[in-house]
This record gives structure tokens, sequence and C-alpha cells, in this order.
């Protein structure tokens, strides 16, 4: 055999080994419930698992369902303590076969169920739940973030430079999530041990939405989630934008924005990373 | 000193830190602790500063014909080099793999078996020495449950691991309940010496480390759910493990139903126990 025929074989041979595991995989992830095992494979040779031939490929199929349904409910708790477990197991299903993962940590994948819960008939007269599936996908997400230090490095600079050559730079990862719902306080009420149906009433009420804006961010190890004023929301985004601190007040002038009450809660809620020359 | 560890699970991260059992290691999956921060990661370097750290990954697809994800190593590869642990592991499974030709490959997220052929043997030895040298270290390779075959296979699945570790420098991590499991649902008149002959035929020198855990008897299928106490064929398979191999790192691994930690902590007694009769069987034999 020569060198150049071996090496033939063996891309041959890889290939094929390619082509094996790609039906494979397909039959796991398949929404359609395979009538057949993949070519290339068989079931066990026991008795048991002859009387069922396709028990082994099922029982990879239910796993994925199972790493699915665990994986959706640790990343969206709110969601799931608002339609429970039942329906977040078929949304699990649905967006495992619609969307499988592309990477090899489960926490990272499920980024997709806002945008399926918009279109997901079934829940459309719960419109607040794509909204409150964003944010818990912005907790989850903010969860795994680099620790922030402690402290505001150089905020002595906002007594001594003019606004117009400061910067003020919010901590890493803050996101702002828009609604029309009250976000953090639905999520709060639902992560109760015993969520208080009251409560939820009132939040969901109709004649109550209005826009909202829901921060997140880290403080040490920890994850925060608190409401913040559309003023707040505006000016922050003005910063987190690069502007400077006299360009970010200038742009919520027309709103009751309070840079002295902001600045207090700022400092007290650790929002701040410093201040720096521009 | 003992030669067991625990498998550590969010149920018991603070249960753990709290008592500070003696357990020879704590082992964690590597894609839990992916996060570059957060309370996930205080959790572990807590766990850092009272035991020696087993990575345990499920996710590397080390058998995998659509090669190894680069983001993945990037994240295993940050993770070893803060925990500084005393091993690092994976399966000698696949998950990665395009659902069509030319598309992007997607990721199982299960441990699915490969072929045991020359040209998974070759896929197999390139993504562990990429992995190797990007650790700067040997890995060990576990041994899976399966739950169908591959018609292609020309290999015993003991050839094919005994292959893998010669030619990669890579361990083996011997999972005893799965050659169980494997016997079991082959069918195997004596599972037990069914499971004790792959004991046999891997490398003496290979076995780097061993998982006991329980499995679950489906009706048509065992499954290796790790959610219950170990069987009692397992023990007796791990005794003559541990005959061959000596008193190797052992793993009590419960992920499924996970119960108090006194449950698991009953489980590594008595495989500290079972060493112990193993060594004085052997001191008395000799």
């Amino acid at each position: 055999m020569t060198q150049a025929h071996g090496l033939e074989q063996t891309e041959a041979s890889s290939a094929a080994e390619a082509l094996s595991q790609m039906s494979f995989l397909a039959a796991v992830l398949s929404a359609q419930s395979p009538q057949q095992l993949p070519t290339g494979m068989a079931a066990l040779p026991g008795p048991r698992a002859q009387a069922q031939v396709l028990s082994g490929l099922r029982a990879y199929r239910a796993n994925g369902l199972a790493v699915a349904h665990r994986a959706l409910m640790a990343a969206y708790p709110s969601v799931a303590a608002m339609i429970g477990e039942e329906a977040m197991q078929v949304l699990a299903r649905d967006l495992w076969w619609h969307a499988p993962p592309t990477l090899g940590d489960l926490a990272r994948w499920g980024g997709g169920l806002a945008a399926w819960l918009a279109s997901f008939e079934p829940l459309a007269a719960y419109p607040w739940l794509p909204d409150c599936a964003r944010l818990d996908w912005a907790v989850h997400c903010a969860a795994t973030l680099a620790d922030v230090p402690q402290g505001v490095e150089d905020l002595h600079l906002l007594a001594e430079v003019d606004p117009a050559q400061l910067s003020l730079v919010l901590v890493p990862g803050m996101v702002q999530v828009h609604s029309l719902w009250p976000l953090a306080e639905l999520r709060q009420a639902h992560l109760v041990a015993e969520p208080d149906p009251e409560v939820i009433a009132q939040l969901l009420s109709l004649d109550r939405p209005q826009a909202s804006v829901t921060l997140v961010w880290r403080q040490g190890w920890q994850t925060r989630v608190d409401t913040v004023t559309s003023a707040e929301a505006q000016f922050m985004q003005g910063l987190a934008e690069g502007q400077s601190l006299a360009q970010a007040l200038e742009g919520a002038q027309d709103t009751d924005f309070d840079f002295q009450s902001w600045l207090l809660r700022a400092l007290g809620e650790a929002w701040l990373s410093r201040a720096q020359h521009r | 000193m003992s030669h067991v560890g625990l498998g550590w699970r969010s149920p018991h991260y603070q249960a753990v830190l709290e008592r500070r059992e003696p357990l020879a290691f704590l082992e964690v999956h590597s894609e839990n602790f992916f996060a570059e921060g957060g309370a996930t990661m205080e959790v572990l370097r807590q766990g850092r500063e009272a035991y020696d750290i087993s990575l345990h990954g499920v996710g590397l697809a080390l058998g995998s014909a659509a090669g190894l994800d680069p983001w993945h190593l990037d994240q295993l590869a940050r993770l070893v080099e803060q925990v500084q642990p005393v091993r690092v592991s994976d399966h000698a499974s696949f998950a990665r793999a395009p659902l069509s030709p030319g598309l992007l490959p997607v990721h199982g997220a299960d441990l699915l078996p490969v072929a045991f052929t020359p040209a998974a043997l070759d896929v197999m030895v390139s993504n562990v020495q990429q992995v190797q040298d990007r650790l700067r270290r040997p890995i060990l390779v576990e041994n899976l449950s399966a739950y169908v075959r591959w018609t292609t296979s020309t290999l015993s699945e003991a050839e094919f691991l005994n292959e893998l570790t010669r030619r990669s420098g890579c361990g083996l991590l011997l999972d005893v309940n799965n050659l169980v499991v494997n016997a079991l649902n082959t069918a195997e008149a004596d599972p037990v010496a069914a499971a004790c002959a792959v004991v046999d035929a891997v490398d003496l020198a290979a076995v780097g480390e061993i998982h006991l855990a329980g499995y679950n008897d489906e009706g048509v299928l065992v499954i290796d759910d790790h959610g219950c106490r170990v069987h009692e064929p397992v023990w007796q398979v791990y005794a003559h493990a541990l005959a061959r191999f000596g008193r190797v790192p052992t793993l009590i691994e419960w992920d499924t139903d996970v119960p108090l930690l006194d449950v698991l902590l009953d489980e590594v007694r008595r495989a500290e126990s079972v060493a112990d009769a193993v060594s004085k069987a052997q001191r008395e034999a000799a």
C-alpha cells in the first residue's frame, strides 16, 4: 500500500466516522421520534433490549429532554414559578428540538426562550412572560460574570474635574431590562416560598402597565436586581455609551432626574466602578 | 488517610464547607464552574481551601469526529489554571456533530458512545492529545455505560481504551458501575464476572481513578442514573479492581435525587472498608 493510498483510506474512515456520529446525534435530537436505528447501530444483545430495539435510542432522547428541562428550570426560576414545571417541560422540549445547544455547557443554553415565548400561542394570554424571561436570563448571565471589585476608584475627581471632561464608569455587565410590566416586583413575588396570588394579581392588573426599567448588576460575587426610574435608566445608558457626565446630564435634563439623589443611590448600590478624566 | 472522595453537588455545597468531613478529595463537574466569578465560583474557591479538587468534565466530547470546541477547551484551561486540580477527567464519548453535512456542530449534552474502531480511536487520540497539550498535563478518560452498540466496532472496549492510553498518554478513569451496567444490559450470564474480565483486561498502570455509583433497572434497560446507593455487584467488582490496581483514588457519585450528606458519607465509609478488607486479605495471602 502506498503512503498516499493509506492516507486516503484514513481520511475515508474518518469521514465515515463523522457521518455515523452525525446520523446518531440527529436521531437523538430529532423532533420526530425515529422509527429505526441509524445505519451502523444495533440494540444491545440482551433479550430485553432486543425486544424493544429502539429502547437505547429512546433512553438518550429522554435524557436530552430531561437535561433541557433542568437547564431551563435553573435559568428561568421566575418564569418556572409562573407557569409550572409541566409547561416548562413542554417549552424545554420544543426549544431543545428547535435550537439544540451549540456549547457543552448547558448553563449557556436557553437564551432563546423569551423569543420562543413571544410566539408561543398556548401562553399568549400571559403577555408579560417574554419580558420576565428576558429578566431571568439577564440575571442568569450576570451570575457568571467576573466578580466586581468593591469601591469607586478616583471618586474625588467628581469634585475636582469639569463634568464635560469627566466620565463615570458603571460596573461591568450592568444590564437594563425595559418592559411595560413591573418585572423586578413580579420576579420577587414569584421567588418567595409561597407566592401571594393577590399581590401578583395587583402587579398584573391591566390598568397598571407602564414603562418600567429593571437593572441587573453585580456587587462583588452577588447578583442584584432592582427597579430604576426611566430618568435614571436614561442617564445611566448615557454613561454606559461613554458620554461625559455633562452629556449624560444633558440627556436627562427633560426628566425629573436628580443627580445628587442618584449619586447617593449609586454609591449605596455599588453601581459605579470609577471616575476618570476623558 | 482516606482514598475516597465525594462528587460535590449543589445541595451539599454549604454542608461540606461547614462540616469539613475527612475526604480524600472533592470532585466537581468542570462545566458547572465555567463562570468567571459569582457565587458558585466563590463556593469552589472555599472548597479548594479545604480539599483537593478533581475536575470531571461531561462536555469535552473527546470522541467527536467534528473535533473539540475551542471555547470549551479555553474555559477548561482557565479553570484548571485557577483550581490546580489533583486530576482532570472526561469521558470516552462524543456529543459534537453537525445535524446535516455542511452545518456547524451542535452539542448533544450527553455521553454518546463511539464505535470501537481504529478510525474512532484516531479521532479520540488526537482530541485527547490536543487537550493535554493545552492543559500541559495528562488527563483521565472514563469508560461509558452505553445503551446502543455500533455494529462497526472491531475492537473490544478494553482494547480501545488500552490503545487510547498507550497512544495518547492519558490515564483511565475506570467507572466500575458502568462496567456492571453494560454487563447487565448485554445480559451476561454472570455480570460480575463479565465486569471483572474488563477490569483484568485494562492496562494495570493506566487506572488513575475509580468511580462508584448507583444504577436503576428501568425494565427494558438498566440506566446509569447515579440515583441510589452503590449496588452489591458493583461493590464486588470494586473489590476485584482494588485487588488488581491497589488503593487508587475512588469517587462516590450521586447526581439524581441527591440524598442527605450523611448517606453519601456512609457510602464513602463503605468504600474505605472494602479497601481495608482487600488489603487485609492480600496481607494474609502473602
